[in-house]
Formats: structure tokens, sequence, C-alpha cells
């Protein structure tokens, strides 16, 4: 009996090729198809757990700039710096990471060079995007899960996992330690000094924006440096981001203050370097109300969630005049005793609570610049510089003796007025060693508080023995 | 069905050189049974070695030497019977069915065996038992039936799937579910819709269902070697007899009700719970006040979102099935009508079904069957399972009580923003749209040529193909679809699944001791799955939905996804004397799933069988009717994993900027070859005192290897995963199964009928010496293993939620390593327990149902015991909190936000929201008389039977949710319970 049961020869009747996928083999040959895997970096930044939703507010309320109106259980226990409360982008297989945008990152620099295509202008472009998209990545996770380099508290150093060669296979699955904070931050280095070699040039308010540019990558390296304390070179590429994009040193180039509020409701805002583009297509049915920022944060669209409102600290602390008052509208929400402000940074000028997402706007050169030059000790610089941008958002220039911690402070206090509900704020005040300070009478976290660090998640512990969870969980 | 099923496989005797003297005796072979002809019956002259055997009518004609003067007729599953020919030219024999045969035949659809020589583990169910119980599908019908076989529910859904699990849960990642062939059919388990849960085994009426059969081990199962790896379910279903045209008429209505709600608070409660909770947490009570209420406000109004959501619904089933046939061909012909709601509101199931099953026979070598039939299939699915605004097994029992449901002029009112994303959740059960409908047939040709007796040869074809529209409808009536004039998605799917097979069938008895049998075939399967689905939004008024009203396209999408297989197999089974039995099965298949040079795979299997009651030493136990021991061991495939699982895939991920996206979203394995299930079974079959207890048996082990499995990848690799085969896994345990007859005293008996399987699952190992992926597999536990940190009560000095850390000491805080093992969710033992009291024309069936030893995790408690701490309604028992110093209560001082400084949330995960999910049930009663046929064969009818029934009526556990049913495994929120039937009918034959 065995004898006849000899396999039969027919086993090629046993193809089936998936229609709607391809494989590497047929889609990674052409610049298109790098192309295509470049354009999925920036649809992932999308996702409501990265810049969609969690980054831009997270870093609010985990500070002192936003107050939960609402109890819908999101945000209230980040509000509170609860136990295990913050952003978690290093994700886990079934929530959203932040590695697979440098996975896509890294397939593009293993193999665009040998790409078919003769148009090297867009190789170099999705080259430096890649570069680009990695380093952003990389940085994001370096400031959630670790201190900055020079900021350890007891000398706790570990960041994130740096990787730079694709995943294709699970020989490349490695399982790895977390890499040193200045371990990580010489990486992005390194890359974002490869995107400014490689990327185009992007006109400030340009549908160019839209992907990386060189103006773009400048600046984020700009705020890398501020972030690991290497001030002079946070100043020089400020000062290099400010000449690509076309900004002077007395803020020319950055929106007036007659159109500071409706430039957020412009795609590409007019002081974007990098913006993401979100179209409805992206989203479900009821994404714009279940997770947009706009129905979390504003009450613009009838039906919004609106469940955060400026902190009355915040809008007490923002000078009579500034335009950026005007970013908040006081208003009523149904339940909460008192005033309350909707955001005008987050109306969803593009329907159904849809707007993009900008990530890096003109005006935190200037920031970037100021903090810099006060930290390498030019204080006149410094003024200058938080000058520059006052004139463009309706503010007299500062006190000409404004010195010291109290012009640190307040090159700080700008950056909370200008990036409120952008998700800075948080990180502002842990990159320079402070406390994270709170609103709503909510007693301040120290730096050296374990809740400064995020958690990472058990199960990467668990199967990676060489993973280190950061301490106090 | 006997005729049909011996269709392949007829029995013959050689017929002796025939002597000049001889005398022709013609006739006909009937069963007493049907009174129809029995084909394949073997008709011997006693004394010599003269035979032959009747046709496929049942009738014979034998040449009778001289002197001789009996003739003995036989046929497997009836009474062996003498007959003195005297002078007769004649003879018409009734055969008795045979008690202790157990005289079914089990249909593979490959050819048929008679259950008493099976030496594999095999138990079946007669549709008798569950004729006209309001179940949707067959696969309910098996619960607590079938020794060895676990079915849930996972939803309560009217015409909902349900989790099937043969021997316990045998592989990790590839599907556990069993191999279903519906008349020769394969048809794969699961849901149809995307609408709620439809099953795809519902297309069949149970009332059409003349058994099922469950192939336990690798013995039974090898034969279909691939995918027999988590066992084989074979539905049978009922053919016509030739004879009189049967009608049989069926109808029945009832309601349905809830099986349990949770109690939740009243206004004034949750008020007074959430101002603790605010004050506590140094919030203004005025806050609390302007949400929930003032509790000293006795004009706070009440509102019953409960009340709204859940109760009573109607159900309906009408049944009718004609059957009969002449010499030449037979048919069975149904139609059934159900109509059932379910407890929650626009939650419904409507099917209609039709069956024409026909066999045919032009001449005596060539037989024609044919099976047709037609489902189609309605519902209006609740969305079910998930922490979902929009689910009403969520909102309906966490929305507010203060919150008004209508306007006062009746329309809805819109839910506060704040809470349940603004989603009224008694306005979208009742104006969302999400119906499903499906129409499915599942039907087959099989062409029959016996070239001899002893040899045929069987074609068959069978199709399973099923066309599915979801229509999905939110209307601009409730407010989150307002902004966008509403939206609309249709969503069309169609699935075809097709298998042929093509094979010889041989059997052969010599010297009258020896027979040998066997099969030789070819098997090919291919199931193509397509979808189209496309979204508009922006209707210029709320009644319009289709899309051709949409001001915006939205989006749109296609997908489609197929596997092929093939493989060739052959059977070989020796039988002695009807004492000793060998069988040995050898399978090859290829899958298209797999790697291009490691596709195929090869199963197998070997059993042997000894038939201790026909020994000489036990030829005087009279009592002891049937006594048996078999032994097997074999190896079959799971292939259940996704049709490209071994490729590395570049999908579309969107669009940016208007640009097509691609992302890399799968990594390949071009070395995925088949899982494999080494089973090793030993079982008894015993039957004694005339029939009057049947009992079976076995022990058993299978051991699971080559898993493929989802090998965890670190995150920060880019990936979460990769198929592999790698891993071990053991399930062992004992199914224990008896029938009895308890008393028969006059008109009165009781019988019983038990079975319980008791199983234990472990890991054996992972990957790479790997010994625990996270939480959720540990080698040496069993899979699904719970863990969680000890819930320790409340502090009475401050009222803060204590746990036990990993030293078991109190903490506040739970930190990663303060986690650990509690149970697993699977349970240690199952079974069902039937008892039938029957009275003359009375009969009372009480069944009970149950499993022991599973934990149950209940996300439902992270809502509504969570102390006050979020925005929902809460359980009452919620009231118990402390207050002050010294109070000893099993809940926390409220604190809005439930993150109470310096400690782990009032949610975070831990034995507060475990319970043992252990249960019995009593599953089903039912209460029947036959009216004396005296009395209803004045109006014509040959028999009429009133019943009253109610399943699912009543429930002890220990669990902390509704239904510890359908909290079985994975995401616990809001699953939708199941429900109590209470009907009663009326069944008719003419």
């Amino acid at each position: 009996m065995g004898g006849a049961l000899i396999a039969s020869s027919c086993a090629d009747q046993l193809d089936v090729s998936p229609r709607q996928s391809l494989t590497p083999a047929t889609a990674f040959v052409d610049l298109a198809g790098y192309n295509g895997l470049a354009l999925n970096m920036y649809g992932r930044t999308r996702n409501f757990s990265y810049y969609g939703q969690t980054m831009m507010i997270a870093p609010e309320v985990l500070a002192d700039n936003v107050l939960v109106i609402a109890n819908t259980g999101r945000y209230i226990q980040e509000e509170v710096n609860a136990d295990r409360a913050g952003i978690n982008i290093w994700g886990t297989p079934t929530t959203y990471s932040a590695f697979g945008a440098i996975n896509d990152a890294n397939i593009i620099l293993a193999g665009v060079d040998k790409a078919t295509g003769t148009d090297e202008v867009l190789r170099n472009r999705i080259k430096g995007e890649a570069y680009f998209m990695r380093a952003l990545h990389h940085f994001d996770l370096a400031r959630v899960y670790g201190y900055e380099p020079g900021r350890e508290v007891n000398g706790w150093n570990k960041s994130t996992i740096i990787r730079t060669t694709p995943t294709l296979g699970f020989s490349d699955a490695d399982l790895r330690a977390r890499n040193t904070n200045v371990e990580v931050y010489t990486q992005v280095e390194a890359d974002l000094l490869q995107a400014i070699s490689l990327l185009p040039t992007a006109n400030l308010g340009s549908p160019n924006v839209y992907r990386a540019s060189k103006a773009a990558a400048q600046a984020l390296l700009a705020r890398v440096y501020l972030y690991w304390g290497r001030n002079d070179r946070a100043e020089a590429l400020a000062t290099e981001a400010m000449a690509t994009a076309g900004l002077t040193n007395d803020g020319t180039g950055l929106v007036t203050s007659a159109n500071y509020v409706s430039s957020f409701n412009t795609f590409p805002n007019p002081e974007s370097l990098f913006e993401v583009e979100i179209r409805q297509v992206d989203w479900s049915t009821v994404d714009g109300v279940n997770n947009s920022v706009s129905s979390l944060a504003s009450n613009a669209t009838p039906g919004a969630q609106f469940i955060l409102s400026a902190s009355i600290q915040l809008i007490n602390s923002i000078e009579p005049g500034d335009i950026r008052l005007q970013t908040w509208t006081a208003t009523t929400r149904a339940g909460f005793n008192g005033p309350v402000y909707s955001s005008n940074k987050w109306r969803g000028a593009k329907g159904q609570y849809l707007e993009n997402l900008p990530i890096l706007r003109a005006s935190e050169l200037y920031l970037i610049r100021a903090e810099a030059r006060f930290k390498t000790g030019n204080f006149a610089g410094a003024r200058a510089d938080v000058n520059a941008l006052r004139s463009k958002r309706n503010l007299a220039p500062v006190a000409t003796d404004l010195a010291g911690n109290d012009l640190f402070e307040r090159i700080l206090q700008e950056r909370r007025v200008e990036f409120a509900m952008e998700g800075h704020r948080f990180f502002d005040l842990k990159r320079n060693g402070l406390d994270i300070r709170k609103h709503r009478n909510l007693p301040s976290v120290p730096y050296a508080d374990y809740r400064v660090l995020n958690n990472l998640p058990l199960g990467e512990l668990q199967l990676n023995d060489k993973l280190e969870q950061n301490p106090g969980y | 069905m006997r005729k049909v099923l011996l269709l392949g496989l007829m029995l013959f005797i050689a017929s002796a050189v025939a002597f000049a003297q001889n005398r022709v005796i013609t006739g006909t072979v009937t069963s007493v049974e049907d009174n129809m002809g029995v084909p394949g019956a073997t008709v011997l002259v006693k004394g010599t070695t003269i035979g032959t055997a009747t046709d496929l009518d049942g009738k014979y004609s034998i040449s009778v030497p001289a002197g001789s003067n009996v003739l003995v007729f036989t046929f497997v599953g009836l009474t062996t019977r003498e007959v003195t020919i005297g002078n007769q030219t004649t003879i018409n024999v009734a055969l008795q069915p045979d008690v202790q045969a157990l005289s079914e035949f089990v249909v593979t659809s490959y050819g048929d065996q008679s259950k008493r020589e099976i030496t594999g583990a095999i138990s079946s169910v007669k549709g008798e038992v569950f004729q006209d119980l309001p179940m949707q599908s067959f696969d309910r019908a098996m619960q607590g039936r079938i020794a060895g076989v676990q079915v849930t529910s996972t939803s309560g859904q009217p015409g909902g799937a349900l989790n099937v699990r043969i021997r316990g849960v045998g592989s990790v990642n590839a599907g556990n579910d069993p191999l279903y062939i519906i008349d020769g059919v394969q048809v794969p388990a699961g849901g149809l819709s995307g609408q709620g849960s439809q099953n795809a085994l519902a297309s069949i009426n149970p009332n059409d269902i003349q058994s099922i059969e469950v192939l336990k081990d690798a013995a039974a199962g090898a034969i279909y070697g691939a995918q027999a790896a988590n066992g084989v379910v074979i539905i049978t279903t009922r053919r016509g007899t030739k004879g009189s045209t049967k009608v049989r008429l069926s109808a029945q209505t009832g309601v349905v009700k809830p099986l349990g709600l949770y109690e939740v608070m009243n206004s004034q409660q949750l008020a007074g719970l959430k101002r603790d909770a605010f004050v506590n947490s140094g919030r203004p009570a005025i806050n609390a006040a302007n949400v929930y209420g003032n509790p000293e406000d006795p004009n706070l109004p009440n509102n019953s979102w409960v009340d709204a959501t859940f109760g009573d619904d109607r159900l309906s089933v009408y049944d009718i099935s004609l059957s009969g046939g002449d010499d030449k061909t037979t048919f069975f012909l149904s139609g059934s009508y159900t109509d059932q709601g379910s407890q929650v509101i626009k939650s419904d199931y409507e099917r209609a079904t039709t069956r024409l099953n026909l066999t045919h026979r032009p001449n005596k070598k060539l037989t024609v069957n044919t099976t047709l039939s037609l489902a189609y299939q309605k519902s209006n699915g609740a969305i079910d399972r998930g922490n979902f605004v929009n689910s009403p097994f969520q909102a309906g029992f966490t929305a507010r009580p203060n919150v008004p449901i209508y306007n006062e002029d009746g329309t809805f009112r819109d839910y506060p923003s704040d809470h349940l994303f603004g989603y009224n959740i008694v306005q979208g059960a009742a104006q969302e749209l999400r119906l499903a409908n499906t129409v499915q047939t599942v039907s087959n040709i099989q062409l029959n040529y016996q070239f001899t007796p002893w040899l045929s040869f069987t074609s068959f074809a069978g199709l399973d193909f099923a066309d599915n529209r979801d229509e999905n409808n939110r209307p601009s009536t409730i407010a989150a679809f307002r902004a966008a004039g509403g939206n609309s998605t249709n969503t069309d799917r169609r699935n075809v699944n097709f298998n042929t097979n093509h094979n010889f069938n041989f059997n052969k008895k010599f010297a009258d001791k020896h027979t040998v049998s066997g099969i030789l075939g070819y098997e090919y399967k291919t199931e193509s799955r397509e979808l189209t689905f496309a979204q508009g939004q922006g209707f210029a008024n709320p009644i319009l939905r289709y899309l051709n009203n949409a001001a915006t396209p939205l989006a749109v999408g296609s997908s489609f996804t197929q596997f092929k297989r093939l493989g060739v197999f052959g059977q070989a089974k020796y039988d002695y004397n009807d004492t000793y039995t060998a069988d040995f099965t050898l399978r090859r298949d290829g899958h298209s799933r797999f790697g291009s040079d490691v596709r195929f795979g090869t199963f197998g299997a070997v059993s042997v069988g000894w038939r201790l009651s026909s020994m000489q030493f036990l030829q005087n136990a009279t009592w002891l009717d049937n006594l048996r021991l078999r032994a097997s061991y074999g190896v079959t495939g799971n292939s259940e994993i996704p049709n490209f699982a071994s490729q590395t895939l570049v999908a579309s991920a969107g669009q940016y900027g208007g640009s097509p996206s691609l992302a890399l979203n799968q990594l390949g394995n071009n070395l995925l070859t088949w899982e494999e299930a080494e089973t090793f079974n030993i079982g008894v079959d015993a039957t004694m005192f005339n029939g009057r207890i049947i009992t079976t048996v076995d022990f058993w082990r299978k051991n699971s290897s080559n898993l493929l499995f989802n090998t965890p990848l670190p995150i920060d690799s880019g990936f979460g995963s990769i198929t592999q085969n790698t891993g071990e896994l053991r399930n062992q345990g004992i199914d224990f199964d008896i029938q009895t007859v308890n008393i028969t005293a006059g008109k009165f008996q009781w019988s019983t009928a038990f079975n319980v399987t008791v199983l234990e699952n472990e890991v054996i190992s992972l990957f790479g010496g790997e010994e625990r992926i996270g939480n959720t597999i540990v080698v040496g536990q069993p899979l699904f293993p719970i863990y969680t940190t000890p819930y320790a009560g409340v502090n009475p000095a401050n009222g803060r939620p204590m746990y036990l850390n990993e030293n078991n000491e109190y903490t506040y805080t739970i930190r990663d390593a303060d986690v650990r093992y509690q149970g697993s969710a699977l349970p240690t033992s199952y079974g069902g327990l039937s008892n039938t009291f029957t009275y003359g024309g009375l009969s009372l069936e009480v069944f009970f149902q149950g499993q022991f030893g599973n934990k149950a995790f209940n996300s439902d408690l992270f809502n509504l015991a969570s102390t006050g701490s979020g925005p929902n309604n809460q359980l009452v028992n919620q009231l118990n909190y402390w207050k002050q110093p010294g109070d000893v209560v099993s809940n926390p001082m409220p604190w809005e936000s439930g993150a109470r400084p310096g400690g782990s949330s009032y949610t975070a995960t831990s034995t507060r929201q475990l319970s043992d999910g252990s249960y019995i049930r009593l599953k089903q009663v039912t209460l029947s008389y036959a009216i004396p046929p005296v009395v209803s064969q004045r109006i014509g009818v040959a028999q009429a039977n009133v019943f009253v029934q109610g399943l699912n009526m009543a429930t002890f556990t220990k669990y902390n949710g509704i239904d510890p049913e359908v909290n079985s495994i994975g995401n616990t929120f809001a699953a939708f319970p199941n429900s109590q039937q209470i009907t009663a009918g009326v069944s008719l034959s003419f």
C-alpha cells in the first residue's frame, strides 16, 4: 500500500500567489518601491499612539499645561502622573511601536543604492528621509525611556536600542541590550548629518514640508544638541536651519501676530518646517470623534469629547496682549464647574476633526538658539532671539537686563506658551533636570522620581534577558 | 441510511459452483427498523460455503444444492437469522437490529465502516437527540453530549459561532478547530460576517442531520491526514428510503430571555459614590453633582439603561420534511424557517433552509448521490466582545442612570460627550444598522461504480459556497455621526470552498474468517475568499443609506486569499473472525501554505482491536454482550495558519500625500511546514446486560510538535513575531462515556447518559530554549495561563487597595515582579449528564452540562467594579466601600481617576477581576407527550407529539460575571451572554 503513496509530482499545482501583496523581490527593486516605503514612514507617524495624539497631548498633561475636565478614562492617570501612566511608544506586538518606522528606514538604507532608476535626486531624497525618520524615532524613544546625557539620575544611562540594519528575516531580529544615551544621541547626530547632506530644501509653508527637508533635519539636529547639552552646536544648527528656511534674526519669516491663530488652521502651517499630512481616508469613520486631538482638546466641532482644557495656570501665565492667548477660547463644559479653555490650534479645520500634524515649527529655532545662547553665556543673543519671536506674537521686547535664571525661566515660559498642546512641555522640564511642574495644586514630580522615565513593556523584558527595566518599576 | 452507507463498501461472499440439481430461492432481505431492503446482506447455505449477497434493493437469488435446507441471513448490525427452506421458493426475511452490535455505521467521504469494526476513538450523536431543539447549528447540539469534545459559545448572538475543541487545545497559533465534513464536503468553521457572529455551520438545519460522528484520535482521523490533528466532525444528513412518502412537520414558538444581567446602581447610589470619589481626590463636590446629580436630590431621575437595552423576545422554528422513494430513486426534501430574537434590542436572527438529498441507481452497478442545500441567514448583529461604547453589553450597563434616554417628545436624547463618546447606547442599538445577509450552499455529487462485489470506485465533488453582504449604516440622527452626515459601509464576501476525491474501495472475505478491506484515493481541495467593501458618508436624510446617496465616497477596499491542498491516501484493514482487527492508514498531503520545498507531509496511523467477548473463556459470561480492547497510534497534521504565512509580504499601507505607500508587513519563512500531532489511544468498549449498559473508556495522549508557532521577536526589530515550526504541547486525558437503562417497569423507563473528560494541557517546550513568552505562554504550564497579582483587600487604616508582592508582603504599588501564576483559562474537566424518564407516551429529559477547573478573568469589572473611579455606572456591590479608619470592607476609599498617589491604579489588573470559571448548567429540559396513535389517526396523523422545552434553565457557578460559558479565552470585555429559551411546540408525522 505504501508504494502507492508516492507523492504526486504536482507540487506546482499548489502555488498560490497573494494577489494583494508583493514579495520584497518584486517590491524593492526600483526607486518607486523604496519611495512607497518612505511614504509609509510618514504614514506611521499619524498613529494615534504617536504624533497622531499621544505625543502631542501626553507631554502637556504629564506637566502643567492641561487640565482634564471630564473623566473618560483618558489622560486622567497621566494628569496625576500615576504609576505606569505615560507614553508607550516602545510598543508590543499588538500595539504601535516606533521601531516599525526605524525598520522601514533601515530597509531603505540597505537597499536604495542598488535600486534601479536614474533619478538620483529622488534616490538622495529617499535616503535622506530614511536617515531623518530613523533619527526622529530613535530620538523620541530616547527622550521617553532615558535621561538626557549629563542629566542621569544615579548614573542610569540606558536609552533605547539602536537599530541600523534591516530586519528581513528571523536571524536579523537578534536580542539586544539597551544602548547608552550617548550612543543613541551619537547615532541620531550621525543620521541627521547624513540627512542634511541629502535632503532637498522646502519652502516654509509649501507642501514640500509634508516630507522631510534639509531645514527640518537641521532643526531636529539643533533640538537634539539642545537636549544633549551641546549648546554651541545647537546654536550653530539653529542658525543654519534658519538660513536654509529663509528666516532672519529679527523673526522675519515667522507669521505675523495677525495670522498666528489662523496659521494653525492653514495647511500646511506657514511656520511648519516639517508637518505630517492626514486625509479623511486615513481614518475610520469614528477616529475623528474618538481619537483626534481636536475632539479631545476642542469643542469647535459639535459632538467633540472636549475632555482637555488649558490649565488655569497656563492661561494665567500668558502675558496680556500675547496673541497666543487667542489660541484658547474661554468656554464652558457641561458637568465641569468653572471656565474651561478650548484649543484653537486643534479646531479640526480640514473638517470632521481632521487636520495635519505640525511636528517642527520655525519658531522653535529661535527658542532653541535662545536657550543655547543662554547656556553658553550669551544673554544678549538669547534676549535677541526671544524678542524676535515676541515681535511676531504681539509682545514687547523683554527687559534689556533680563539675565540669569530669570532669563532662563523666560525662555522656558516662551516655549510653554508657544508650543502649548504641541507636546513639548514635559520634555522641556525633564531635559533641563527640573522637577515636573504641575497644575491644579497637584504635587510636582521630583526629577529623580522613577515616573520621569517611562516603563518598558513587561513582555519585552521577559522575552529579552538583555533588556533592563527602568529603575522603580 | 444503511443503503447509502453501503454504496462504497459492498460485502460479498464468493459464489460457489452451481450444481445441476440445485433449486433457486429468491427473496428480499429487509430490516424491521425501516422495512427497507438491506443491500449487501449475506445469504449463505448453512453448512456450505455457498452464498450470495443481496443487491441494492435487498433482493437475492441463490442456488441451493439438494440436501441443504437452511439459509443463513447475516448483516452487520442486524441479528443473524436462519430460515428453513422447506418447499418455499421465495423467502423474505426481516432482520432485527442487533443490540450488542453498536450497529451504527460511520461515514467517511471515502467509504463507510461499521462502528463495530472501528479501532479508533469515535463518538457519535444521533439526530434524534437534538431533533426539534431550538439550536441554530449542530455544533451546539454536541455540547455535553460527547466525551472528549468541549463546546463553548463564544457569543450568545442567535446563530453565532462556537468554539469546539476535541481533546484539548493542541496548537498555540495554528487553528484548533476540528475538520468539519458535511456529507463529504469539508467546511471551515468560524464566522461568515463581520457584523456580530454568524456561524458558517449554521447553514445546516440540525433537523436534517441523521448523525454526527466525532473522530478523536489519529487512527480514526488519519485518513484525513492534513487538518485532522484537531479531530474530525462528520455530519451526515438524512436520506430517503424506499416506500410511501413520509411527511414530518414540526413547529414551536417561545421566548428568549436574558440569562442574567449585572445589577448596577441607581442614580442616588452612583451620585453618592461619585461625590465621595471627587471629594476624596481633592476635586470639588459640585463637579460630581454636575455630572452624576446630587445624591440628596429626591427628584434625581432614574433611567434604567439596562431595562431599555435588554429584555425578552420571541423565538419560532418551523420545520417540514418529506422522504420516500422507489426502487431506483429515493429522496429527502426539507425546509425550515427560524426566527429568533435575542435578549438585546435589534439583535435577531432569521434563517430559511431547504435541502434535497437524492439517490438514484440507473443500474445495479452505478449509484448517483447528490446533496443539495441552500440556506439564507439574516442577522442583525450586536457588537460583541470588546470594550466598545456601542456594545450594548458594555454601555447598557455603564451608562449613567441620571442621564435620560429619551427627550420628552420620545426621540432619543444625545448622551453627554464626556462619557461613552457621547453615544446613546439605546439609540445606537436601535438605529445603527448592522445587517448581515448570507446565502450558503453545502452541496455535493457522488458517483459510485461497483466493478465487482468486492471492488468499487467513488468520485466525489463537493462545494461550500457562501455569499455574504454586510450592511452597516450609522445615521446622522446619532450624535457621533452627525458631523459627517451619517455613513454607510457595504461589505461583500464570497467564499468558494471546493473539494473532490476519487477512490477505490475494496472488501473481501477469505475462508470465512479473514476480511481484508481498504481504500486508495486522491483528494484535492481549494478554498478562496474574496472581499470588497465600499464606504461613503454624508446622507441628505437619515433614511437614506445606500451608497449612491452618499455625498462623499470615503474608502474602498478588496482582498483575495486562497489555499490549495492535495493528497493521496490509503487504508488497509484486516479482520479475523470479528475478533482481531488491525487497521493501517497512510496519507501524504501537500499544502500551498508551506514553503515550496517542504509542502508535503506524511501522516499515518496503526490501530488494533481485540474482541474479548468472542473468546472462548468469555463465552459463558452471558451478561456480557460485547467487550473489546482497542489501541492506536498515529500522526496527523495541522496547517491552519494564514494562507500566506510562509511568505515575506509587502503590502500597500494606505496613502501618504495622495500616493500609495508600501509596508513590509510580514516576515516569511520558507522552511515552514506541517504541524504534527502524535496521538496514542487505548480504549475499552463494553456492552452488558443485553444492552442495558453501554460504556466506552478511552485513555489518550496527544503530543503536538513542530508547532506552527508565532515565535515572538523583540519589538525593537520592527516585527512582533515570525511563524516557525517549533515547540511542543501535550494534552492527555481520559474520556468516559456510559449509557444505562436504570429502570424498566411496565410503562416506566429511566435511562441515563453520562460522559466526562478529564484532561491536562502542558507546554513542553517553546523555541531556542526559551522558558516563557511574557506571561502568555510558559513552559510547564497549561496554555492560557493567567498571571496577575493577588488582591489583598483594603487597608482598614486608610482605605487603600492592597496587593501581595512577590514576597507575600502587602503593597500598594504593583511592580513587574509581583505578578504570579493563578491558574489557566482551560478547564481540567468537562462533561454532560442526561436523564430521560418515560411513562407511556410521556417523556422528560433533563440534561446538565458543565466544565471545571478553569479560572475566568472578567474584564467587565474594570468598568463596573472600580469603586467609582471612572465615569461608568457601578455594580451595586461597590457600595460596600471604605469610609473611615477601621472599616473592614471589600472596596477601597473611592477616588476619582483611581490614581491615588503612591499606589497602583484602582483598575490595576489583579485577582480582583478573577474568579473560578467552573459551572454546571441545566442545559436542557424537555417534556414531551406522544398522543396515542388511536387518537391522532382520527385526524390522519400517524404520530403526534407535543412538547415544551427550555434551554439554559439554571447555572451553578462562582463566576463573577454573567455567563461563564462565553467568558472563555481572549478579550473578556462585554461578551454576548447566552440566553434562556423556553418554547412549546408540536411535531406531526404522516
